[in-house]
């Protein structure tokens, strides 16, 4: 039975009139009315307990300078005269965000769902981040696309689809999928060899004992879309390397298709055997940490102490604020726009010396087009001076020096990938001198951050 | 969503509901689940119609379509409902609805999975990587599938009166 012979039997059994009254617009667009009403109260609800949080976030900072409040109540380490407003309620979500993307949260998860989705992303991302890849964080258009792994009902097993950066001078990355499934004591082992391996002419599949089970190891080359996403620009044959991990009662797979310009070498076979081990299933997953100011302010001052040695940053002066929309006229340095964030924190270099740090970041509306000319945009160049550099194709950097008496050095990075503008700065607090901090060190603080 | 939307909505799916509905039937064999695995596609579909591309439209559609018809055999359609092998009468011609029941019934002796990638593949001329994004599959998955669903093609089909009139 050849292709037209089954298009034929295909077109016979669907032939015949078809009573598309059945299928009523405006009954359809009833019910989605309805259910677009149902999800604008979870989104509120949602919404209400973020404002919680962040209130909760506020009242924790007097006690973590040990109940002087005098310090919060004036502003923390942010300057006084700094035109702010409040801090958006979703801005330390999207900030720890897991693949540094803005992609809808699934509908419908459990809680236990979530705890081991967000279990699987803490073991997957860095992983990742051990191969040097870096979540581009792009949501597709054509189908669901979460934050890593999610719990599909469809399909009864959790699912991951990203998209990551490899460092260099080329436009490398690679699509990543994965997938974890109970077996419920069906044996895949045969099922996924013959799947993968007997019907992809370029597949080349060894098996692999490890302690954890079993792994199927399938290199080679597989037909994948040039653009995963709008799948435009048809298949072509791409470098792969996956891993089908085996356990008692649980399937795990990940596979990298490589897209790749440079020489550079992908992920080996050994790396993804170790990425499939990590992932901890059968555990307990522990509780969903919600993101909290502290966190950000410890990353900071993470970041901080290693890039400056000697600097001890205190924490407990750390504010976190969004820049108000006056801030274009206040008179003061200009660090960014109504929809930057920024958290300041007082540190104390190894010379004596009290200086501000701080971090700026927002999301880029419209990332990837003209990139160099939204970095120098978002950075405020028109009122800076700036030296504006392409790292690599995915990351503008800006070294941006303001003037004035409140000097300023500031390096920034547009991070194309996943759209986000961050900088990180410094000032002196009481003196008009740039503090002896240069734009390599502040380079590395943002290269820690995010 | 405005009312613009609502507008572009409401004659997307008057426009393709007809083949929707004959891919749906392809797929799951019955009317009755055919057209309320639109209708739950559909509304689906309105919820995400904002955020989708409207060059990616169709290919969206035809995933949420997969995911309700695969959902409803999950929930039980099958043992609830008429089966594949046995359709509903159909208006027409006696030779014509007696090709169309066999056709169906051949098609019947797959697995859902087979029947699905077959359809995508043959009737909606969608590619092997296209389809594995449908199903959520990979593509070694998708071959697999076909190659199976041709062979029992092929064995029911060469038994049929449909052979021997493709012979004639």
């Amino acid at each position: 039975m050849n292709e037209d012979e089954v298009r034929n039997l295909l077109g016979k059994a669907a032939s015949g009139p078809v009573d598309v009254d059945q299928v009523d617009p405006e009954a359809i667009v009833r019910a989605g009315r309805r259910g677009a009403a149902r999800r604008q109260g979870g989104i509120a609800l949602a919404g209400g307990a973020a404002a919680v949080l962040a209130l909760a976030a506020a009242v924790g900072i007097p006690m973590a300078l040990g109940g002087d409040g005098e310090q919060t109540a004036s502003g923390g380490a942010a300057p006084e005269d700094l035109p702010t407003a409040p801090v958006e309620d979703d801005f330390l979500a999207q900030w720890n965000r897991a693949d540094g993307g803005d992609c809808p949260v699934p509908d419908g998860q459990t809680d236990e769902q979530q705890r081991t989705a967000a279990a699987y992303n803490e073991a997957f991302f860095a992983g990742l981040a051990a191969l040097g890849a870096e979540p581009l964080g792009s949501c597709l258009t054509t189908r669901p696309d979460y934050d890593g792994f999610y719990y599909s009902d469809d399909y009864t097993s959790y699912y991951v689809e990203e998209s990551v950066a490899f460092g260099g001078e080329d436009l490398d990355w690679a699509k990543v999928t994965g997938s974890i499934w109970e077996t419920g004591g069906v044996n895949y082992e045969s099922q996924m060899e013959s799947e993968e391996c007997d019907y992809n002419a370029g597949a080349i599949c060894s098996w692999v004992d490890t302690e954890a089970g079993r792994v199927l190891l399938v290199e080679g080359t597989r037909s994948d879309f040039v653009n995963p996403d709008t799948e435009s620009g048809g298949s072509v044959e791409l470098p792969v390397v996956s891993a089908f991990l085996f356990r008692e009662d649980v399937v795990v797979a990940l596979g990298f298709s490589l897209h790749f310009e440079s020489d550079l070498d992908g992920p080996s076979a050994d790396q993804v055997i170790e990425l499939v081990q990590s992932i901890p299933v059968g555990e307990q997953a522990p509780e969903v940490e919600l993101p909290a100011e502290g966190d950000l302010a410890d990353e900071l001052a993470g970041a901080i102490a290693n890039a400056v040695p000697g600097a001890v940053v205190d924490t407990g002066s750390a504010e976190l604020v969004r820049l108000d929309a006056d801030v274009a006229e206040y008179g003061g340095p200009v660090y960014g726009s109504e929809a930057t964030h920024m958290m300041f924190v007082l540190a104390e270099l190894e010379s004596g010396e009290t200086v501000r740090f701080f971090l700026q970041a927002e999301p880029v509306e419209g990332a990837g087009e003209e990139s160099e000319e939204a970095a120098a945009s978002y950075a405020q160049c028109p009122d800076a001076e700036c030296d504006v550099a392409v790292v690599n194709p995915w990351d503008i950097s800006v070294h941006r020096t303001i003037a004035g008496e409140r000097p300023s050095l500031t390096a920034l990075e547009y991070r194309t990938g996943d759209g986000w503008m961050i900088g990180v700065g410094v000032e002196t607090v009481d003196a008009a001198v740039v503090p002896p901090v240069d734009f390599a060190t502040l380079d590395a603080i943002v290269a820690a951050l995010h | 969503m405005t009312p613009e939307s609502e507008r572009e909505f409401r004659d997307y799916v008057e426009s393709r509901r007809g083949a929707l509905l004959r891919t749906a039937f392809l797929t799951c064999g019955d009317w009755h689940r055919a057209e309320d695995a639109v209708q739950t596609s559909l509304i689906k579909l309105y919820g995400a119609w904002n955020r989708t591309r409207r060059e990616t439209t169709d290919a969206y559609t035809r995933r949420i379509l997969a995911n309700a018809l695969i959902d409803q055999t999950r929930r039980g359609w099958f043992r609830r409902e008429s089966s594949y092998a046995d359709p509903p009468d159909q208006p027409g011609d006696a030779s014509g609805a007696d090709d169309q029941t066999e056709a169906a019934a051949i098609l019947a002796r797959l697995p859902l999975k087979q029947r699905a990638t077959l359809v995508l593949r043959f009737w909606e001329d969608q590619s092997v990587e296209q389809t594995a994004r449908i199903l959520h599959c990979s593509t070694g998955t998708v071959k697999s599938n076909t190659a199976r669903g041709l062979k029992t093609l092929r064995d029911h089909y060469a038994k049929s009166n449909l052979a021997s009139q493709g012979s004639k």
